[in-house]
Formats: structure tokens, sequence, C-alpha cells
């Protein structure tokens, strides 16, 4: 009986050790903020799987967030303007809306599933559409839309997004920041990276 | 002994639908005498904050933040018709409660309802739209008002259990945060079974009152079972099977059995204005639900028997859209056919063509998709879709 329960301690022991090693390499690996740096090509040039490559802009700041095989930038704060480029299947993308997107989805219909997957987000939530037009992203035929938005605090926010499908797997990029001053000011650098994107 | 609880469960149903409502047999104004009794009770007017225990303050304060949200984030119809007859409902069927009963039409294609704690009580469009009849409508109107006079967010979250209730709501709906937390607690699905069957007690009471057809209630909850075991819905709270909800259309179904039978002087008048204020919202409803990725519910909802007389006669292109968007096995085929059918009644309907080009194109048949492209191009050559039926012309030629 004594064995038993010494052994079921070490067990348990061991189940703790092995959790708190866990939490710990987790802990050193979880992704932070770093600054793009020019003379660090790796960082500002790679999605964290290695699937797509752009032009970061300098003194930019970037997170990765490996679920989505993306990463996210900002300037100023998250709150204030983001841009967010991931690459995985459609369950995933569309994980908190459960928007469902076959793999032969149009351009059209894409966008129409990006916008709907806000309009979810905002539980309801009027999405105003001001532009949908079609583009070509690494070659891929995409669209780009562009829409406005209300925050849970009523502040007007301006949204684009870029988007493509590869078989499974959809590609998008996404520019959301507040409407006044900041939407405007940094839509060239999204503009950019845009065009600077390539699809491996 | 099994058979003698069933019995006794039925009667005490009998009895409870036969008894007034528990507010209005003890005739108490506000209960201000919260803080004495563990026992909450119904409001049975209109209460004042001042009378609050602290607890139910918070609740109060809680709800008025999340009804703001709703509003900014521009979440509610201004559908005027549909609108007043919400609230010319809940005020027919709960006139004490005039100036703090407040019905909204809320611009979500789900088949669900709720009611905040301080009054204000939310019908999805999809919910709305889908009703065949007043009484259908009445049913959850006064099945959310009873959560309402009966205090039963309060409740709720006095008890250990709903605590967890609450995290588990913020953990489902955390792209919408506090507004959905607080909404998924206070829907038609979000109390205790206790809670629920109390609502549907008082809320079938209030239609007998004002001689509404309360049978009508049974199809209300049939809805949402067929609607949940056909797109094969993994929530637990909407699952067909569970419990909630095949116990709540059998308790229905015996309160029906002892109800007297509607009074079409006071239920026609009511009925011909609600038919008159839904027509537009079914159609509003069916482009919300496209739009919003609800392809398995269209299909299986447009494809039930008898729908052409409820729905707006386009109808059959968005069943045709759902069935190519929803893309399993046999849809595109299916779209195809329905989108054919349609252009022959109606040949120069643009979305019937760039539909049936893209079902097409999905099915391999890449001479149809042009043809069909090309005329749509003809159509509508300055539409938003025609910068798109250009490229997938181009991408074609590749």
């Amino acid at each position: 009986m004594n064995t038993l329960n010494f052994r079921h301690a070490s067990l348990k022991a061991a189940k703790v050790l092995a959790g708190l090693s866990v939490a710990f390499s987790l802990g050193a690996c979880a992704p932070a903020w770093v600054q793009v740096d020019k003379t660090n090509a790796a960082l500002s040039g790679e999605g964290p799987s290695s699937k797509s490559s752009f032009r970061a802009p300098d003194g930019w700041l970037r997170i990765d967030q490996p679920i989505l095989s993306g990463l996210l930038l900002s300037k100023d704060g998250e709150g204030v303007q983001q841009i967010q480029m991931a690459q995985a299947t459609p369950e995933r993308i569309f994980a908190g809306s459960k928007i469902k997107v076959a793999a032969k989805t149009s351009p059209e219909d894409l966008a129409a599933a990006f916008q709907a997957h806000y309009k979810a987000g905002l539980g309801g939530g009027e999405v105003q559409p001001k532009s949908l037009t079609p583009i070509t992203l690494s070659g891929l035929s995409g669209f780009r839309s562009h829409f406005a938005i209300r925050d849970q605090k009523g502040a007007p926010r301006e949204i684009v997004v870029v988007g493509a499908q590869r078989g499974n797997e959809v590609f998008y990029a996404s520019y959301n920041a507040l409407a006044i001053h900041y939407f405007q000011r940094d839509l060239p650098v999204f503009d950019q990276i845009v065009a600077s994107i390539r699809l491996k | 002994m099994l058979a003698m609880i069933r019995s006794a469960g039925v009667w005490l149903l009998i009895s409870s639908l036969a008894a007034p409502s528990w507010a209005q047999q003890t005739g108490f104004g506000y209960p201000n005498n919260t803080r004495e009794s563990s026992k909450v009770l119904p409001f049975a007017a209109s209460p004042h904050a001042k009378d609050f225990a602290d607890e139910e303050d918070r609740i109060w304060d809680e709800a008025k933040d999340a009804e703001k949200t709703i509003r900014r984030r521009g979440a509610l119809l201004a559908q005027k018709e549909v609108v007043k007859l919400l609230q010319d409902l809940t005020l027919h069927l709960y006139p004490e409660f005039n100036g703090t009963m407040r019905s909204h039409l809320v611009n979500d294609p789900g088949l669900n309802a709720f009611a905040f704690p301080n009054g204000g009580l939310y019908f999805n469009l999809g919910l709305v739209a889908r009703m065949e009849s007043v009484s259908q409508l009445a049913c959850v109107v006064g099945h959310e008002g009873a959560h309402f006079v009966h205090r039963h967010s309060y409740q709720s979250r006095q008890s250990a259990k709903t605590a967890s209730a609450f995290g588990v709501a913020s953990a489902m709906f955390g792209l919408v945060g506090a507004l959905g937390a607080l909404a998924a607690v206070s829907s038609m699905f979000g109390y205790s079974r206790e809670l629920e069957s109390e609502a549907d007690r008082v809320g079938h009471a209030r239609l007998l009152k004002v001689g509404l057809d309360s049978a009508d209630c049974v199809r209300v909850f049939e809805l949402m079972a067929e609607e949940a075991k056909a797109v094969d819905v993994k929530s637990p709270v909407l699952f067909a099977s569970h419990p909630k909800l095949t116990e709540r259309i059998e308790n229905f179904k015996t309160l029906a059995l002892k109800a007297p039978v509607a009074n079409p002087e006071l239920l026609d008048p009511w009925e011909k204005k609600f038919q008159l204020a839904i027509q537009p919202l079914r159609q509003a409803w069916l482009e919300s639900a496209l739009a919003m990725g609800q392809h398995a519910v269209l299909v299986h909802y447009l494809s039930r028997p008898g729908i052409d007389s409820l729905m707006p006669a386009g109808y059959r292109y968005f069943l045709a859209e759902a069935y190519r968007l929803r893309a399993q096995a046999g849809d595109f085929q299916k779209a195809s056919e329905i989108h054919r059918a349609n252009l022959e009644t109606n040949k120069d309907f643009p979305a019937g063509h760039l539909g049936l080009g893209m079902a097409l194109l999905a099915s391999g048949d890449k001479p149809g998709a042009k043809e069909s492209l090309n005329t749509y191009l003809k159509l509508s050559p300055r539409s938003q879709s025609a910068a798109f039926a250009q490229q997938t012309l181009l991408d074609l030629e590749k």
C-alpha cells in the first residue's frame, strides 16, 4: 500500500515537474514584440513558417502568431493600428466565427466570408462596405475589401483585407486602424507590404 | 412508479397553468424586501433602482452597458413596422411594464432571442422572420418577458452554478466580449432548466390571458429542434437531443392540451398586423443569412414543404446560392439545377446568371461557366461583381 502511495506520489511529482518544465519552455519560446530592423532580414521578411516573404516597415513592431502561421505588426499599439498576415486552413482562420469556406471558393465569396467573420466578431454590429475589387496576390487571383466598423467603445475604425486561396489554404493580410488620423496615415505602409508579398 | 412521477409532473404543469402568475397572486408591488428575504419575488410593476440590492443594481448596470454597446455597434435594425409590432405585443402581454420593457430587433440571422435584466428584450432577425404566426412570435415575447419579470438574471447570478455559466459564455463568445457573455446567459437557452420552464409557463399563461393561440408555442421549439438536427449543431444548448429542447416541446404539448381555443376576434387583428410587417423582413433575413454564411440553415429551411407560401417570390435564388456555397457532395449540381429553373421564368436576372456560372465552374463545366458569366456581364456590366466575373473569365483562359 505504502509502495503504491509512494509510486503515486512520485508519479504526481514527476507530472508536476514535467508541467513546470513545459510551462517554462513555453514561456521561453512565447512570442514577444520585436522591432523590425533593416539589419535583420529574417525578422522583417519571413512569416514564422517561411510560407511567405514580404518587406516590413522599419521602426514597426512585430509579433508572431504561430497558430495561424501568421504575424502582427503595429507602430503605435494594436488598438491604434495593426497589420495582420496569416496563412492557414479556413477552419483555423475562421475558427472564431465558424464561417465555412470550401476549397473552390471564389475570391468574391472569400471576401464575403471575411466580412461575415468581422461582423460575427462585432456581435451583429454594422459592417459598412466601402469598396471591393479583384486583385492579384503573388500570382493568385484574390480580393481587396475595404469596410468601416465601430468598435466596442463606438470608435470608428476602417479595415482593409486582401486575400487569396490556394488549395485548402487561405492567405490574408489585414490592416485595421482608427479611422481618425491613423487609417489614412498608415494605409500606404500596408499597400507597400501587400505589394511586396511573395507566397511560397 | 415512473408513470406516477410523470403524471404528477404533468399535473403540476397543468395546475401552474390554471393558476394566475405568482406576482398577481401575492398582490405585491415591487418586492422591496429583497435584502431580507432569500426568495426572489417577481416584479409586479415597473421597479425602481433605489429599491435594489447591490448585486441586482450591478446586474442592471451591466445590462445598461451591454445595451449601449449594442446600439454603438449598429447591431439593431430599424424596420419600424416590425419593431412597433414587437413593442405592441410586449405591452399587450405585459401592460403593467409600460416604460420598462423595451423590445428591439437585432441584425442577426440566428434563431434566438434574449432578455436583459433591466427589461430590454432583443429578438434576432432570424427568429422573427421565421415565425409563421403572430402567436408563435408572442410565445417568444411572452417567454422573454417572463425572464425579466421573474428576475431570472438576478436569480441566476446568485447561484454558483451560473457563475460558471458566465465563464463558459465568455469563453464561447470571446470575439464579442461582455455583450456576448451577457446575451448568451440571457438568451432562450441560457438559464437553468427550472427557470426556462418557469418562463415557458408564465409566457404561455400571458398568451392565454389575451386570447392568442398558445398551442402555436409548440411549433417554435419544434422549428428549433428541426434546425439543430438538420444542421448538426454541436453546441450542447441547441443540440436537438438536448433534454432542454425536447423537454420543452413536451411541456408545451401538455400545456396545449388544456388550453382553450384561441379567440378569433382577439387574434385576427394581430395576425393581420403580423403578416403585413413580416414579409419585408423575410427578404432581409434571406440576404443576411446568406451573407453570414448560414448556408446549411438556408438549405434546410428553404427545402421544407410548404415554404412557397411563407417566403418571398425570389427565395429559390437564395436556396441555389446556399447549395453552391455549402459545397457538399452534389451541391453544385443542385445549385445549377435551381438557378437554371429560376432563369427559365426570369431570364434577365443578372445574379442568377452569375450564381449559375460559379456553380458550373465549381462542378467543372468550364464552357457552361464562361457562357453564364458572359451573359451576366452583358446584363450587369458595371456591378461590383462584374470585375470579379472578368477576373474569373481571365483565369479560365489561362
